[in-house]
């Protein structure tokens, strides 16, 4: 095990100045959703908060990916069971991917489709990428219930020149059947202007993600959970490429006035996994001991990377940077393709090259640990994690696994997680400190976008 | 269980499966390919040369593998990193998966990492959906990839001879099973569903050559054989890859014979041919067969045209199925997607089911209880 020398100075911490931003676009999204039935904008469902450039072509269009109230079931733990129990009483069992299963029993028992004031809104139709077994299954059996068109594709995990074409063609043919679906006219102007919003969001994310290298971090992994999150549900919207350039600055400034994300960072790590929405705040347990948790493969996933074979991960820029154009239907595609197959962490492109990814980042993070969550239900996420613990081993790094889900609140051992924590931060020689937190940021989680 | 000299040679020759690809390799000077998931297209292996042998666990309890793979996942597919990891393996000079299900492709992913005597390694991307033109495309493509590989690992071009003597030759293996599963349909069968569980599985580990020979000769021994005289309850065994059969041969002691299968490791693997004809492209052909075969649930995604439900039903009509087994292993999330919904279609339709969830090991004690309830009860409805 590698020698932990604690990094015992105090940094100055300070609220995000964004934060009321982020919420205000959050709240535009909300409302955006929920009232774009009426103006004539189809209801996309589906776990896509991807593909939205492409889907821009559509003009306004909404997604509440499979119903409005999943952020909320991770605040009622009682309501959030009682759907678990719905699709158990149907005979899913509870080892099945606990956020599909929270989505599922939302639809059986009426919410999914229930808008914040009592209407009722019916989906247009459910498109969903088939990122892993659960989703595939999820867009079928939602689509079986409530009657709607579907539109399963495939994001393959490998790039090849085939998979390339093949992601391409599905989409150009997605296009066509969506029409059929919807009687609006694809209007390329708009998925082009949607597919560079798109690329730039990425663009700006991986920049705010490469800050965190800083030591002190400007943020943490909490605190990007919950900056991201415009930039999750709405990348192909103009508005929040301009939120991203401010927090890019805002980032920039916090590192050059060296602000640190919680006050200490004694010792830092990453965190793999999909992490427990219903204690999202685990993501700042550490704080509690001056340690932090910086970030990890699924929040920096959020951001383009040219991912190379020994683990390292290069930051793909902006379209002036690369020297990118997207002027076309066809450009929208194929940049569609590139970023998904090619330069985001889909489920399963992390698969094969995950140990040394994790180490790597663990490295070019300046880490000195690392956190994972074996999830009960989700096999696509953590598909050769427990490679990944091994090299980090072999390595060197101190890790800890512990076993929850990320939607089922029964999963989580209370006693067992918190020992968990408290033992591996304690093996530091870390004990609690009294750190006055920057801000809560407590109220942000979201589905699984994959 | 009926005596026939075949049918015992299948089961001695999977229960020592590793000896007879080693000696298949030492006499034939040829090397041997594992694989994990019956989406692999073992006409292109064996037309390389190569002997194709799907990778089984051992139904061994161990602790070597949960540093590897969290004990969360499937049992089956821990099985088979703990055979791999443990070295019965290391005859295997390669190894290929196609891509299915998660936990085995996590099981592929530790092999590789792990087994150092592996000198190949190859992973075929398989779409979802299946049905479409242009998975159609990209699945063909992938096989036309691996055969490409296959040709650098032996030095030497698969000619499209071999590839039709492969394809003749595996089309004549699938049909001479089929041909000893139809005599299943009979009121009193003349094999129970261990034997043909044994037919099967060690198909998946032989020379298809040398098991058509053994099953020529079982439907010799067995055409015209009278079968056991009460056969009891005729059941139907559904759900996850199920290799186990002293679960089978455990069922059936309780007065029951099982007719008829939906496994990967039964009919999933013999159903469908090649379709060859004038068929230029016989890679293409070759991708076609694995696409109409009956769908591992992963690649049952579409709506309308949910396959899954339909087939088995058409299993348990045409075989005379009186009640049915859902064998579902521990985490494993593909069957577990659709086990609801086929259990629905089975019981809108009068078929009784029974879910027992295994492990590695089988908890005989546990299951006798349950299976001796949901027999009673299919034998009331009979009587
Ligand atoms: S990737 Fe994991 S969390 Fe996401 S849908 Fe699949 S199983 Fe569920
Ligand atoms: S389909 Fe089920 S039994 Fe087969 S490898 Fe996957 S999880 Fe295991």
């Amino acid at each position: 095990m590698m020698k932990v020398e604690l990094n015992q100075t105090r940094y100055p911490t300070k609220p995000a100045q964004l934060w009321g931003k982020m919420k205000e676009l959050r709240r535009w999204h909300f409302h955006k959703t929920w009232e774009a039935q009426a103006r004539g904008a189809p209801v996309i469902q589906g776990i896509v908060q991807s593909f939205q450039g492409y889907l821009s072509g559509l003009g306004e269009f909404a997604n509440p990916s499979y119903g409005p109230y999943y952020t909320m079931m991770m605040r009622r733990p009682e309501d959030n069971i009682k759907c678990h129990e719905a699709m158990e009483a149907r005979g899913w069992g509870r080892d099945l991917c606990s956020s599909m299963r929270l989505h599922l029993g939302q639809m059986f028992r009426g919410l999914s489709t229930r808008g914040p004031k009592g209407d009722t809104v019916i989906p247009n139709f459910v498109f969903q990428y088939v990122g892993c077994h659960s989703m595939g299954k999820t867009g079928q059996l939602f689509t079986e219930h409530l009657g709607v068109p579907y539109y399963p594709f495939d994001v393959p995990y490998e790039e090849t020149p085939e998979s390339h074409e093949y992601l391409v063609t599905q989409l150009a043919e997605g296009i066509e059947w969506m029409e059929k679906h919807t009687g609006i006219r694809y209007d390329d102007e708009k998925a082009v202007e949607g597919a560079k919003n798109e690329w730039e969001c990425y663009a700006l994310l991986t920049k705010i993600f490469l800050e965190c290298q800083n030591i002190p971090a400007p943020w943490d992994y909490r605190q990007l959970w919950s900056l991201r999150l415009p930039a999750v549900t709405m990348r192909h919207e103009a508005a929040v490429v301009e939120y991203l350039r401010e927090l890019l600055d805002e980032t920039r400034e916090r590192v050059r006035d060296g602000i640190s994300a919680r006050g200490y960072e004694k010792v830092r790590l990453i965190h793999d996994g999909i992490p427990p929405f219903y204690r999202i705040n685990l993501l700042r347990y550490p704080a509690e001991y001056g340690a932090i948790i910086v970030g990890g493969p699924l929040v920096y996933g959020f951001g383009t990377w040219r991912y190379l074979p020994d683990g390292s991960m290069l930051p793909v820029g902006s379209l002036e940077e690369e020297g990118k154009e997207i002027k076309t239907r066809e450009d929208v595609l194929q940049t569609a393709a590139d970023i998904y197959i090619r330069y985001r962490w889909n489920a399963f492109s992390c698969c094969v090259n995950r140990p040394e990814h994790l180490v790597k980042m663990v490295q070019e993070w300046h880490c000195q640990g690392a956190v994972l969550h074996e999830d009960r239900g989700c096999k696509a996420e953590q598909c050769a994690m427990g490679e990944g613990k091994l090299a980090l081993q072999q390595a060197g790094i101190p890790t800890m696994v512990y076993e929850a889900s990320q939607a089922d609140p029964r999963d989580f051992s209370e006693s067992q997680v918190w020992d968990r924590f408290d033992s591996f931060l304690e093996s530091y020689g870390l004990t609690r400190v009294d750190v006055e937190d920057t801000y809560d940021g407590g109220d942000a989680v979201t589905g699984t976008e994959g | 269980m009926t005596g026939s000299n075949a049918l015992t040679r299948f089961k001695q020759i999977f229960d020592n499966r590793h000896q007879y690809a080693q000696d298949w390799k030492s006499s034939n000077g040829r090397q041997v390919m594992g694989f994990f998931c019956t989406y692999a297209p073992e006409e292109i292996i064996y037309a390389a040369g190569l002997l194709p042998v799907r990778i089984f666990g051992s139904h061994q309890v161990q602790d070597i593998t949960d540093k590897h793979i969290f004990p969360l996942w499937c049992p089956y597919c821990r099985d088979c990193l703990y055979e791999g990891l443990s070295g019965h393996y290391d005859y295997l000079d390669g190894i290929l998966n196609t891509w299915c299900c998660q936990h085995i492709r996590s099981t592929y992913i530790s092999w590789w990492r792990n087994i150092k005597s592996l000198s190949y390694h190859h992973e075929i991307y398989w779409p979802v959906p299946l049905h479409t033109e242009p998975s159609r495309v990209v699945a063909t493509k992938s096989f036309e990839r691996f055969q490409g590989t296959l040709e650098e690992l032996t030095g030497a071009p698969i000619t499209r001879k071999a590839l039709q003597d492969a394809t003749e030759i595996f089309n004549r293996s699938r049909r001479l099973m089929r041909d000893v599963y139809d005599l299943r349909k009979r009121p009193h069968p003349p094999l129970s569903g261990a034997q043909a569980m044994d037919m099967v599985v060690a198909s998946q580990v032989m020379d298809k050559q040398e098991h058509s020979l053994l099953a020529e000769q079982t439907l010799r021994e067995l055409s015209g054989a009278p079968g056991p005289p009460d056969p009891g309850v005729r059941l139907m065994i559904m759900g996850s890859e199920n290799d186990d059969r002293d679960l089978v041969r455990f069922i059936e002691s309780m007065g029951a014979t099982v007719v008829i299968d939906d496994h990967c490791t039964g009919t999933k693997y013999l159903w469908e041919d090649v379709p060859v004809g004038d068929d230029k492209d016989l890679i293409s052909a070759i991708t076609n067969r694995y696409i109409a075969k009956p769908a591992c649930p992963n690649r049952d995604v579409a709506n309308p045209g949910r396959r899954h439900p339909t087939h088995v039903l058409g299993l348990a009509r045409d075989w005379g199925v009186q009640g049915v087994i859902f064998i579902q292993e521990k985490f494993c999330d593909p069957h577990l997607w659709d086990y609801p919904v086929i259990e629905k279609t089975l019981k809108e339709n009068g078929l009784p089911t029974l879910a027992l969830e295994v492990d590695v090991t089988t908890p005989v004690g546990q299951f006798r209880t349950r299976l001796e309830a949901f027999l009673e009860t299919l034998q009331l409805e009979v009587a």
